[in-house]
């Protein structure tokens, strides 16, 4: 899995690459808290390069969801594979998640 | 003479030790205080290395000070220094006649355990996992002979009880990892202990009645996931069927997948509508769920007199429905969110007719994702189309699905709870 930070203005991208399984989500969780910890009240997670996500992985979102939901930030993810959308939509995390079509999408509906 | 004598008498015994498999503590006390006797040594230490850290730390040394062999104890320093860090590096043994002329030697472990360390031996702990320690020894007494300090035989001497202690090192540390591995197995049985014993699986499960026909079976993974399924009559004609897969494995996913069950059967008795009492125990869920955990449900009842089948689903797989002579459909809906994960989640009620001799399967991922060899889904599809031949019975059905499921995962663990729970409705009311 590679993970990977760009600014756009107030908003942190965090572009992922590879499978989010139980091995690789650990990583991504770890990161993703440290960064809402350190203050970052607006990120897009770009799932653009991303074919398969298993519910570790989902439990990842979720965590890094909730923290970021008490620090009165917002996060949301961008750029589903066919894959990974049809497991969002099968587990309902499509109704507590906040998913947009295309970076520009989010960072437009974040800003 | 007589001091080589004396030295194979030690390494006699030494051999004893090792053979009889004495605990590594015991032996390798046995070896510095019979090593400091045989060199003539004020004190013998053995450094072993701490991988994560990458310091040396004395875990068993032997001196005529007690209270400095108390200090050594207590001290690790970096891994590259000193006379040790160079035979941890080079894995070669060094004799050193005079550490005060020796760039090499580190005077910080003196200062630090309050020795004087004049002139030492060391060598090497081989392992076949690369050099692990070091075995010194420090300060040959002056008075035991005319030599001032030892000698290349006494090194050789050194260098041959390494190779014995490093082994026997190598040894208990495998052991360890063998008993620490076991007690975790252990827990994963009785997860999976917990998981089976608390489903119900005498079959037939009603057999006084005439009006439907239920099977279901659930074969746990290696590492047992948290899948579980459910039925129960809520009253004579309406017939609870659950099935469910909880994220996570081993103990925790046992757990909560225990809660889940509890608290849906518990809300479900009370007769609410299946969405609503999904509502209801996502809510009990969320409450008091730190490690975050969710569990993907589906919950329906079964109208035994009209074949009415009320439901709603919590992120999980949508069952499906076979009619004789037509292929089988996926119950429709869109899926309201797993429980656990949200406290806000809403759910929708759907409402289908059974006809008589129609059947509903329930199953979790188990099923549809398991691999073969080749990393390839079994799938739905395959699933949908072996559900288009004539089912005799649901447990026919069930037998049927998992032997083709085996077919196709040939060779490959399983690596995922497998769970089927299927429903043939006959109508003609109860008796």
């Amino acid at each position: 899995m590679d993970i990977t930070e760009t600014r756009h203005g107030g908003t942190l991208v965090v572009t992922l690459q590879g499978r989010l399984n139980a091995a690789s989500t650990e990583t991504l969780q770890e990161r993703l808290l440290a960064r809402i910890d350190a203050d970052e009240k607006l990120m897009v997670v770009d799932l653009q390069g991303v074919d398969y996500i298993s519910s570790a992985g989902l439990r990842t979102i979720l965590i890094a969801t909730k923290r970021m939901q008490a620090n009165d930030g917002r996060l949301a993810l961008c750029s589903l594979t066919d894959n990974v959308d049809q497991v969002f939509r099968m587990s309902g995390f499509d109704s507590i998640i906040e998913l947009h079509h295309d970076l520009a999408t989010a960072l437009q509906s974040l800003t | 003479m007589f001091e080589d004598s004396a030295r194979l008498r030690l390494l006699h015994e030494l051999g004893c030790a090792f053979a009889a498999r004495t605990e590594l503590e015991d032996l390798c006390r046995l070896v510095i205080s019979k090593c400091g006797e045989a060199l003539h040594a004020e004190g013998v230490g053995i450094l072993l290395l701490d991988e994560k850290k990458q310091e040396l730390y004395f875990p068993y040394v032997a001196n005529e000070d007690p209270e400095a062999a108390q200090r050594l104890l207590q001290m690790r320093f970096a891994a590259t220094r000193g006379i040790a860090g160079e035979v941890l590096r080079s894995g070669k043994p060094i004799r050193v006649d005079d550490t005060s002329t020796d760039s090499r030697f580190y005077s910080g472990a003196d200062q630090q355990s309050r020795t004087t360390t004049r002139d030492l031996i060391a060598a090497p702990l081989r392992s076949e996992q690369g050099t692990i320690g070091v075995l010194q020894a420090v300060n040959r007494r002056t008075s035991a002979s005319a030599s001032a300090h030892f000698s290349d035989d006494d090194l050789a001497f050194l260098e041959a009880l390494s190779g014995s202690v490093a082994v026997a090192i190598d040894n208990a540390r495998a052991m360890e990892e063998r008993a620490a591995l076991r007690a975790l197995r252990r827990e994963v049985e009785i997860a999976s202990e917990i998981q089976q014993s608390i489903l119900p699986r005498v079959f037939p499960a009603f057999p006084e009645r005439q009006d439907f026909d239920l099977f279901a079976a659930m074969i746990p993974a290696r590492d047992v996931g948290g899948d579980f399924y459910d039925y129960f009559l809520i009253t004579p004609s309406q017939l609870a069927l659950v099935i469910a897969d909880v994220s996570g494995k081993g103990v925790p996913a046992a757990l909560f997948m225990a809660v889940s069950r509890t608290l849906l059967r518990a809300t479900a008795l009370n007769g609410p509508s299946p969405a609503a009492c999904l509502r209801t125990v996502n809510r009990l869920l969320c409450a008091e769920n730190s490690a975050e955990m969710f569990v993907s449900l589906f919950y329906g009842i079964l109208d035994t007199d009209s074949g009415r089948f009320t439901y709603s689903n919590g992120g999980h797989n949508p069952p499906f429905v076979v009619r004789r002579g037509a292929p089988a459909v996926a119950l429709p809906a869109k899926p309201g969110c797993v429980l656990g994960a949200m406290d806000i989640a809403t759910y929708q009620d759907a409402t289908i007719l059974i006809e008589p001799h129609d059947t509903l399967l329930l199953y979790t991922d188990g099923v549809s994702e398991a691999m073969n060899s080749r990393d390839e889904l079994y799938g739905e599809e395959r699933l949908q189309q072996l559900l288009g031949s004539p089912v005799d019975s649901p447990r026919a059905l069930i037998d049927t699905i998992l032997a083709d499921v085996q077919r196709h995962s040939l060779d490959t663990e399983q690596s995922d709870d497998i769970t089927l729970l299927a429903v043939t409705y006959r109508g003609g009311g109860h008796a």
